[in-house]
């Protein structure tokens, strides 16, 4: 009966809604990110990426240069078909007036445009323009004539140094000087003669590079060229800087295309994640996500910064946000930053990706088996500078489901449906800011009447949210950037079988802030606001929970019921303060204390973390020694807090996380990361017996879940994605103090994920991926007792969870074609889930009084989903 | 839901579990395991435990399954034994029958917490459990058949064991922890029992389940679930509320209406149904003969017990008590096994009833039918009878 108990947290903080989603590139609430990659599969013929012809030196800011600041700035660069930049902005700021001088002296850049094939074409690259200085010291005063031209070789699209490149340095036709790159990419000339250089840049494997330098005298130059592979002749994005270290101990980042293409994910951007290290395989059908052997409801996915407790339509059909909508998946299995909080486990952090801005409309159409979604943006008619992006969706199952299940028992009364839409609105008022405005909603709804059980009867399923919000960040000075969310949003939801109903509304108010100071050149500041407000009430019953551990009980039908009908008020603000330093060029130290408080429980928590980041090997291939640790509280869960009893006060669970790991790069696209994982858990909500006899809610629960998660990625290129990931991990956990700990029925010891996609051809690509999981564990009857309440025998349990299913191993098949037209594009894929039909156990089904019993599956068995969609 | 169990989550859920609970409750009746239906009675079986009450000895026993404070309580088993492979024996089995009861308001209020008592308690008997003197157990109810004559089933009888007779204490209710979130203060008392085919034993050993074995008397083996049935009742005592069994007013099988009183054959022919034959018995009551299932012809027959409408109780909330019936037979086929009476949201189902085919087996040749109708809330009532099979 505990099957149909839920968590009224995540009910009532359903109003979460991701409005307001900011470009990566602006969004100070999220994790940075790699260099803006268009999607790969919009271009069928080779491009040749832009080539810098025309290099204008910037002004060196007065007060930076009298303060002796130097500092980096990296600008997405638009370049058009002629070579002239038409657009750069900032997307890694320096402040101090650097940011606006190279923007300036960026957009007088002249490029080669990028081709594909013969046809030039227009593009988009990062660059990041370096500015130093040496004072001139007064006996070199004579040397001002010479000038330095130093810097990095980079791979393209990653932090990887390239060693061993020719670098050549020309005057017109004449060489006048050549070096290979050391071990971390570096080069350098010096004594150039003031003028203009060619820079042509050559290694076995990449694409020749070129590009032209002007020296001032006595000036310093230091660059970074990105080269792209020889194979990569598709790839637009072109970075010429490496990626900054993630201020976490461990994220996992996803990019759209491989979102979109992992075979048995049907294309559903948050199933994807259950992909990664760390991550369980869900119980069937229920699409919960399952961190490092913590309890579902632990890992929170935000959109921007916002929760969606309920991501999933109908327990993991797809989620309520379409893939189309979202740019990158960012996950974080353990030891993340305080800016997340009320979270026990890890943090799912996914940003919606930014309109289009090239004044044109686009749009798509697609129909799979179980949806069918259209999406349209560009520019908003009439208002200058303003983009827009619509989406609606709507479930078509109940076509089919509705007289699959018709029979003289099983009836449906309403066809399950569900829906959800978006649009949003964004501008960039100056380059100093950024708004978007927005709404998002879904609505899921099924009833159904199953009349042969005691336990049937009506089932009555109902999840919807409405919200609006708006984002606004702002450079308020040369240091300082603010960001600020305000969501207002509104939620029902119902769920109801037999005895069992639950119904919660809330109205919710979402408010979330971060000031990010610069505080010098090697460290920055962070301090937010992150609250939300929600007025509630949750009326309803549900069975008298025996507790952990307990053996099994009566149907949910004849236990007694508890009953509640609460008005109240979840009120939980948050303060953080967050500091980043880097005390040397191979060092990252991050320290953040987050203070939480609970109305529901009147309680505070401080949560202070630290994690650190020191590259053994700062060069190619980079060694990365990381590690972590700190505090992590969630409150309880909203049901326990309306049920437990008025004069007992619940404290918020807590996880004292520790992580050590170690990145290797194998070469410039294949990477290796093993993390070992420590954490201790106290404070669970338990239940005991009091004096007087009765189950009360306590504290009493701890847990320790240890283990270890490699992963073996090779990152996404034009021809190729994949990675083998795989977990080791033990979860156990002591509800009764006294009492020998027991694995947490969540416990999954081998993990195992392969999966790879590779890109064909002709506009064909094929992926699979294989998993192996242990098998689920359940505890066994050793005997039977029947109950004249339920009239039905009850399993006499064995001890608890110790018994596992046999393991969980599936094949997924992917193949994606897509043809391409002058105006639009029509695609269409197979999603072969299963492909050998395996009969994975899902749970053990007993006869009427226990005394057999089979392994039994509610996974799918083979299915091939076949989706069509169109776009232009 | 009741032959299929997952695992449950120990700590709270989320709302997508009760999707999974309705995708295994979807699946489970159309996904049976390959398990045979809980229908057929081919062992020794419980169906329900009948309760009645009453203040005094001078009061009539009243078809109340709740408690009061001091009331006395009369436990009746419903049960059958199949073990003849439906082949029903005009001499039934030798059964052991023993009781233990007064385990009232234990710790946590469930079940499973009164068995440390329970094992306490057994240490007390002698290993032969139905030779220990009642009165060896103070404070603490035990009744057991002695051995002999075997237990009537169809006859409940506190002689035999088959019923079970206590006082409930009157301080039942005030005992009972008062919780926040029960809709009614109640206290609650569990009864459990034994039945055995064989002979039972002491277990004082056995700390997680009822504390008795039922072996094999020549050979000394324990028996098995087909022959040694445990179970326990739940009866509760509602602060200012009660609890009526739902009434059977009578049940009807294809049409006509099971024991109808009749003087000759033809007070029972109507309506006609192939297959099927109805006559009127010795004792002017219309009974039934149903045609052998053979491969080429193997007509259902719809069973559909009137429940008195009135006994349905509406909750204090406003809501329908659930309530549903079960069918058993020891011989043929029952779908479904088990049908919804009343939904706690919808009320009356008025198409609660089940079809039956008859048996195949050529050594049947009378099948005994049990039709129980239960309540949430621990209420019960049933109706048995017997049909001849022949070709």
């Amino acid at each position: 009966m505990r099957c149909l108990r839920k968590s009224l947290r995540g009910v009532v903080l359903g109003v979460g809604l991701g409005l307001g989603a900011l470009p990566h590139s602006a969004l100070a609430q999220s994790a940075p990110r790699g260099p803006a990659r268009p999607d790969a599969s919009t271009f069928e013929t080779p491009v040749t990426p832009p080539v810098l012809t025309g290099f204008v030196q910037a002004n060196y800011p007065p007060k930076a240069l009298e303060s002796g600041l130097e500092a980096d700035v990296v600008l997405a660069v638009e370049v058009d078909e002629t070579g002239k930049v038409t657009d750069a902005n900032v997307v890694e700021p320096a402040g101090s007036g650097f940011d606006e001088a190279a923007r300036e002296a960026v957009l007088k850049f002249v490029f080669q445009p990028a081709q594909r094939g013969e046809r030039p074409v227009k593009a988009r690259i990062l660059y990041r323009y370096s500015f130093h200085f040496e004072k001139p010291k007064p006996e070199e005063a004579p040397k001002v004539e010479r000038a330095l031209l130093r810097g990095h070789i980079l791979v393209a699209g990653s932090s990887s140094a390239l060693a061993g490149a020719k670098v050549e340095l020309r005057r017109g036709a004449q060489v006048v000087a050549h070096a290979a790159t050391e071990a971390d990419g570096s080069f350098a000339f010096p004594e150039l003669e003031p003028g203009a250089y060619e820079v042509k840049v050559e290694a076995d494997g990449f694409q020749v590079y070129t590009a032209t330098e002007t020296l001032r005298a006595g000036e310093e130059i230091e660059v970074s060229y990105g080269v792209l592979l020889a194979t990569a002749a598709d790839e637009v994005s072109v970075t010429v800087q490496g990626t900054r270290p993630t201020r976490e101990v461990t994220r996992r980042s996803m990019v759209r295309r491989e979102l979109s293409r992992i075979p048995g994910t049907s294309g559903d951007a948050i199933r994807a994640i259950q992909n990664l290290p760390g991550v369980a395989r869900p119980p069937a059908l229920s699409g919960v996500l399952v961190v490092r052997g913590n309890a579902d409801q632990t890992t929170p996915v935000l959109v921007d910064g916002l929760w969606f407790p309920n991501i999933y339509h109908f327990g993991g059909l797809s989620s309520v946000i379409p893939t189309e909508m979202l740019d990158e998946v960012n996950f974080y299995p353990g030891n993340f930053s305080v800016r997340y909080g009320r979270a026990l486990a890890g943090v799912v952090d996914a940003h919606l990706r930014e309109t289009r801005q090239d004044g044109r409309y686009h749009g798509l159409v697609q129909l799979d088996l179980i949806d069918g979604r259209a999406l349209l943006e560009g520019p908003v008619p009439y208002a200058k500078g303003w983009n827009f992006i619509g989406g609606f969706r709507r479930s078509h199952v109940d076509a089919w489901l509705t007289p699959l299940l018709k029979n003289r028992d099983t009836y449906i009364t309403a066809a399950p449906v569900y829906y959800d839409y978006q649009f949003i609105v964004d501008r960039r008022p100056n380059d100093h800011s950024y708004l978007r405005i927005g709404f998002l909603g879904f609505d899921d709804r099924f009833r159904l009447v199953n009349q042969n059980s005691s336990a049937g009867g009506q089932f009555d399923t109902l999840n919807a949210s409405l919200g609006v919000g708006t984002i606004y960040e702002s450079r308020v000075s040369e240091n300082a950037r603010l960001h600020l969310t305000a969501t207002f949003g509104r939620s029902h939801q119902r769920i109801a079988l037999s005895t069992i109903s639950v119904d919660t509304s809330a109205l919710a108010t979402i408010l979330r802030g971060e000031l990010e100071l610069r505080t010098g050149p090697h460290a920055t500041l962070r301090v937010g606001y992150d609250s939300l407000f929600a007025p509630y009430r949750v009326q309803g019953q549900l069975p008298e929970d025996p507790g952990p551990n307990a053996p099994s009980t009566n149907s949910f039908v004849t236990a007694p019921a508890q009953v509640f009908d609460r008005s109240s008020l979840f009120f939980v603000p948050a303060l953080y303060a967050e500091l980043e330093g880097h005390p040397t060029r191979r060092s990252q130290v991050v320290s953040g204390v987050r203070a939480d408080y609970t109305r529901e429980t009147g309680r505070f928590d401080l949560a202070s973390r630290l994690s650190a980041r020191y590259d053994l090997v700062s060069g190619f291939p980079r060694t990365t020694l990381k590690g972590g640790s700190g505090l992590f509280f969630q409150p309880p869960g909203l049901v326990d807090m309306v049920l437990k009893d008025a004069n007992t006060e619940l404290r918020s669970p807590r996880a004292f996380q520790n992580s050590l790991g170690i990145e290797q790069e194998l070469s410039e696209r294949v990477k290796l990361s093993l993390e070992g994982f420590f954490n201790l858990l106290d404070n669970l909500v338990s239940k005991a017996p009091a004096p007087d006899g009765a189950l009360r809610y306590n504290n009493y629960g701890k847990g320790r879940i240890f283990g270890g998660e490699l992963m073996l990625r090779y990152e996404a290129d034009d021809r190729f994605f994949g990675w083998l990931a795989y977990t080791l991990s033990r979860s156990e956990r002591t509800w009764v103090p006294g009492q020998p700990s027991s694995l947490f029925y969540l416990d999954q010891t081998h993990i195992l994920t392969a999966l790879g996609s590779y890109t064909l051809g002709r506009g064909w690509e094929v992926g699979l991926r294989f998993r192996y999981v242990s098998g689920n564990l359940y505890t066994p009857c050793t005997g039977s007792i029947f109950s004249s309440a339920s009239t039905s025998y009850l399993c006499v349990s064995g001890p608890q969870f110790s018994e596992r299913l046999p393991a969980f191993h599936q094949l997924d098949l992917r193949i994606d074609k897509r043809w391409k037209f002058s105006s639009f594009a029509l695609s269409a894929y197979l999603d072969l889930i299963n492909a050998y039909n395996r009969k994975n156990p899902d749970f053990i089904q007993y006869n009427y009084d226990n005394s057999a019993s089979r392994p039994q599956t509610a996974s799918l068995p083979i299915v091939p989903s076949l989706g069509l969609r169109g776009e232009f | 839901m009741r032959h299929a169990r997952t695992e449950p989550a120990r700590r709270p859920n989320t709302f997508r579990s009760g999707v999974v609970c309705l995708g295994v409750a979807l699946f489970s009746s159309a996904c049976d395991g390959g398990f045979e239906s809980p229908s057929r009675v081919d062992s020794l079986r419980v169906f329900a435990v009948a309760t009645k009450t009453r203040a005094s000895e001078a009061d009539d026993w009243s078809q109340t399954a709740s408690g009061s404070p001091g009331a006395l309580v009369r436990l009746e088993l419903i049960a059958g034994d199949g073990s003849a492979n439906g082949a029903l024996s005009s001499v039934p089995r030798p059964l052991q029958i023993a009781w233990f009861g007064g385990c009232d308001n234990p710790p946590t209020r469930q079940f499973f917490a009164c068995y440390p008592l329970l094992s306490a308690l057994s240490g007390l008997l002698e290993s032969r459990v139905v030779d220990t003197p009642a009165d060896r157990l103070p404070g603490f109810l035990f009744r057991a058949s002695t051995r002999g004559a075997p237990p009537d089933l169809a006859q409940p009888d506190t002689r035999t064991a088959t019923a079970f007779e206590f006082t409930l204490p009157t301080d039942i209710l005030t005992r009972a922890p008062r919780v926040s979130t029960d809709p009614v203060h109640f206290g609650v008392s569990y009864e459990f029992f034994a039945l055995c085919a064989g002979e039972l034993r002491a277990r004082p050993d056995l700390h997680d389940r009822v504390p008795l074995d039922c072996v094999d008397p020549t050979s000394g083996k324990s028996l098995d679930q087909r022959d040694f049935v445990t179970g326990f009742t739940s009866l509760y005592t509602y602060e200012g509320e009660s609890n009526a069994n739902p009434r059977l007013d009578a049940v009807e099988f294809a049409g006509g209406v099971v024991g109808s009183p009749c003087v000759s054959d033809a007070d029972c022919e109507s309506p006609v149904v192939p297959g099927l034959t109805r006559v009127c018995s010795d004792s002017q009551q219309c009974t039934l003969r149903l045609q052998r299932c053979s491969s080429a012809s193997c007509p259902k027959f719809l069973i559909s017990p009137s429940v008195a409408a009135p006994s349905l109780e509406t909750l204090a909330d406003g809501t329908h008590e659930v309530t549903w019936a079960n069918y058993f037979a020891t011989a043929g086929a029952f779908d479904p096994a088990t049908e919804l009476v009343n939904d706690r949201s919808l009320g009356l189902i008025a198409d609660h009833g089940s079809y039956y085919r008859p048996p195949q087996a050529p050594d049947v040749t009378r099948v005994r039918f049990w039709i129980t109708i239960d309540d949430q809330r621990g209420g019960t009532a049933y109706s048995t009878f017997d049909a001849d099979v022949g070709d």
